[in-house]
């Protein structure tokens, strides 16, 4: 069975390079007649992938251990649940996975009306630059990183998921991450052949839905990221500027201008270079992204370290960046419409792009800090926390005034209300006095929340003026995630550097008093079950002789993993979130409990999934294609 | 072309068309090399292996070092885990961090010093554990390392001898390890 899976992939591949080397002779000659063939072709090597995944999903349901994948990522005792996420714990399964989302995208594409419409010149040099992309995931899962692998004496039993990836947060994060990088396929792919034979105004309007959808997603899959990281690695925040956490935030910097880009040139027909190039980056780094986590280029302390696959991706970039350079420059001549000056809103929206470029930089930089510095260093070290916090904090302080003030000037140029334009400006200044005369520190976080808050008031006023506007659905997707986004800021700003951490060790009975709460460890709970063994201290939380709640921080013990694991429990609130975990316990003594009281910390999540999900709203149908809204 | 557009031509066409050409002709080469080598069966199920271990013991070692980066036993920690899955540029890292932290850990010298060997940078594996014998002037292990480090790597036998003779000069109980410099010895004299 699984050599008929592997077989499937093969053949996937040699129909993707047969159809990739068709559309070059074609593209080259100029003759259009296979065309067809090439969608078939495409077809079928979709659904080979879709066989050689259904196989695999069978073989994890069923604990087939013969299969290497399925003995090392599961165990009989494992609930279907994570039996089921186990495809995407390894690379070779997320690499499939991946794969098969961009496949499903090509055949969405291909029944769309965009589709429908394009020149079949156009289609076929979009078949030119999709299928080589397809092939070359294909040759990865033929090659390197093959899931079909079997075992000659199988084990009894299975390795099981690791414990950290046990968790609601780790079981979407991945598959969202990869649907959005998969989507991105597409855009890019549209951008390359709509230049090259001169089609552009369609591909603006045609990947704009296909934006929307991969940026959404690929920003709930970093959101879930910090998620887990919050509630699984029980450090107490949510983002710790890890290699691989960033590795997925730097495509999200190029999506981000891309998607604000795009509605430019679908306005005024300007910047088409710039986003050829950003829809073909933000593909590139997406690829990067993997690259990253997969190679073992930097360390991370959750990466998956070198499976073979690190060359061929490098590669694979390279050679991808040269094709979008080359393409996004040499366009054929023609008229493309200047910009206004910065005071406009196009100027707003390259100063906001130009920002989110350089957050892109700057991450991208620090991450590869420790490979770039082994130029001139014997000893390398990578750079901490305080680098990116000290860098990008200003910038997206910067990016939320903008925010406040854009609505306020016109496409072409000037505010188009100067006086209620200042009062976001005078918002921002009083929170900055307020701050400063109280003596709030750090000042970086003042002037954030400051920013914020100017955003909200900017909004605000905007639905005030124009309440028929604000009713809309593009008000709603523009100006609707900004307000999230000023929500995201503000529980950013006061939840890191605000934060309060204590540690004591408590034996049943004894507490302690924190922040203005008592911290009460009542009793050791102990369960047992076939697949792990929880220790719960219940910890009695109240505040002013009020019982707010139980937190129950667990340590527990997996079959098959000899070493503990903490499990975080939080006392949920829009305020001063409780977060509770423990390192160790012995008889029935904590040693130690750690509380930190995270003030905000929701915000940042409720901000995320308003910008995440607010967007979708200008995901536009046939029959609001064509017209502008106000973006 | 049929049906097709008559927007202006596109510069360097031809030049991307011999590109993509070029990158398919690479991923069908390459697939029939590797695709031939790629191996379909795995010699034997382990029940369970090392590197499982290792994952499950980084996350609360993580969250220490998050909460702490300059906890130093659990930046021995890591390194132990990184020794154990034969990562020696991370296990080497963190023993770095550890030396920095402590620079009076004899241990963390010793350890760092096997990595380094690991690495194959010897120079500065000799240098880790020059100061070891320093600190401990009978370190059976550091003189046996000095003489492999000599023979092996940087092809010396003849200071190689000098490091196991010393060696043999030490009064141990460790008689496998004794038994090791004596072999490594009788061969470096052939």
């Amino acid at each position: 069975m699984y050599l008929f899976a592997h077989g499937a992939m093969l053949f996937a591949l040699l129909l993707s390079i047969l159809a990739a080397g068709l559309a070059c002779i074609e593209a080259w000659t100029e003759r259009g007649k296979v065309l067809p063939w090439l969608e078939r072709l495409n077809m079928s090597s979709v659904i080979l992938v879709t066989f050689a995944s259904a196989t695999l999903l069978r073989a994890l349901v069923s604990r087939d251990f013969t299969l290497s994948y399925v003995a090392k990522y599961t165990d009989s005792t494992l609930p279907l649940f994570y039996t089921v996420t186990a495809f995407w714990a390894g690379q070779a399964g997320s690499l499939l996975f991946w794969a098969l989302a961009m496949g499903a995208a090509s055949i969405i594409f291909f029944f769309s009306t965009t589709y429908e419409k394009l020149n079949p010149k156009t289609k076929l040099y979009f078949w030119m630059f999709f299928l080589p992309v397809q092939a070359f995931f294909l040759l990865l899962l033929t090659g390197p990183s093959s899931p079909f692998v079997t075992l000659v004496t199988p084990p009894v039993d299975g390795q099981g998921l690791n414990p950290l990836l046990r968790n609601f947060g780790m079981v979407l994060h991945p598959p969202l991450l990869f649907i959005g990088y998969a989507g991105f396929t597409i855009p890019a792919c549209l951008a390359l052949a709509s230049t090259m034979t001169g089609e552009r105004r369609l591909w603006v309007e045609g990947a704009h839905n296909w934006n929307i959808a991969s940026w959404a997603l690929l920003t709930s899959g970093i959101l879930l990221g910090g998620w887990w990281a919050y509630m699984e690695l029980g450090w107490g925040g949510y983002w710790a500027w890890d290699p691989v956490e960033n590795a997925s935030l730097i495509p999200w910097f190029s999506a981000t201008a891309f998607l604000h880009t795009s509605i430019i040139e679908r306005r005024f027909g300007a910047l088409p270079r710039t986003n050829v190039f950003l829809a073909c980056l933000t593909l590139l780094l997406c690829i990067f992204a993997t690259y990253l986590v997969r190679s073992g280029v930097v360390e991370s302390l959750h990466a998956f370290g070198e499976g073979g696959v690190a060359l061929p991706l490098i590669l694979a970039i390279s050679f991808g960046m040269i094709v979008s350079v080359a393409v996004a420059l040499v366009r054929p001549a023609g008229i493309v419409p200047s910009l206004p000056g910065l005071d406009s809103k196009q100027g707003m929206v390259v100063m906001l792009v130009w920002l989110l470029i350089a957050l892109g930089a700057i991450v991208l930089m620090g991450t590869l800090w420790p490979v770039i510095s082994q130029l001139w260093e014997t000893n390398p070290m990578g750079v901490n926390q305080g680098f990116y916090n000290t860098i990008c904090l200003p910038l997206f302080t910067a990016m939320a005034m903008i925010l406040a003030l854009a609505p306020w000037l016109g496409w072409k140029g000037g505010f188009w209300k100067p006086t209620v334009a200042m009062i976001p400006v005078a918002a921002w200044i009083c929170v900055f006095v307020i701050g400063l005369w109280l003596g709030v520190r750090p000042l970086l976080a003042v002037a954030a929340v400051g920013a914020a808050v100017a955003v909200i008031v900017s909004v605000a006023l905007l639905a005030f003026l124009q309440p028929k506007a604000a009713r809309s659905r593009a008000f709603m997707a523009c100006h609707g995630s900004h307000v999230f986004f000023a929500v995201l800021v503000l529980g950013v700003a006061v939840s890191g550097p605000f934060q309060k951490t204590h540690e004591a060790a408590l034996s049943p009975g004894e507490n302690f008093l924190f922040g203005g709460y008592l911290f009460e460890y009542t009793k050791l709970r102990t369960e047992k079950k076939p697949e792990l063994a929880i220790e719960e201290a219940v910890i009695t939380v109240s505040k002013d002789g009020k019982r707010l709640g139980e937190l129950t921080p667990q340590r527990r013990l997996y079959r098959n993993y000899d070493h503990p694991n903490s499990e975080v429990s939080t006392l949920f609130s829009l305020g001063d979130e409780l977060y509770a975990t423990i390192h160790d316990i012995e008889g029935d003594r904590v040693q130690p409990l750690k509380v930190s009281i995270n003030p905000m910390v929701n915000w940042v999540w409720i901000g995320s999934l308003g910008i995440t999900l607010l967007p979708l709203l200008a995901w536009r149908t046939r029959r609001t294609q064509g017209g502008h809204s106000d973006e | 072309m049929n049906n097709m557009s008559t927007h202006a031509e596109f510069p360097i066409r031809k030049i991307i068309v011999a590109m993509m050409g070029t990158a398919i002709t690479a991923i069908f080469l390459t697939a029939f090399i590797t695709g031939a080598n790629a191996p379909f069966e795995h010699p034997a199920g382990q029940k369970k292996t090392d590197q499982s271990d290792n994952m499950a013991e980084l996350g609360p070692l993580m969250a220490r070092i998050k909460t702490n980066p300059q906890d130093v036993d659990a930046l021995i920690s890591l390194a132990e885990v990184f020794s154990r899955s034969k990562d020696w540029q991370k296990s080497e890292h963190f023993w770095s961090k550890v030396v920095e932290l402590d620079p009076k850990n004899i241990g963390a010298h010793y350890h760092r010093g096997f990595t380094l060997v690991q690495l194959k940078r010897y120079d500065e594996a000799i240098a880790e554990y020059e100061f070891v014998l320093q600190a401990e002037p009978d370190s059976l292990h550091a003189l046996y390392y000095l003489g492999v480090i000599n023979k092996y790597g940087l092809e010396k036998p003849d200071v190689a001898k000098k490091f196991f003779q010393q060696a043999l000069t030490l009064k141990s109980e460790n008689r496998e390890l004794v038994m090791d410099i004596e072999k490594e010895l009788a061969e470096t004299g052939k």
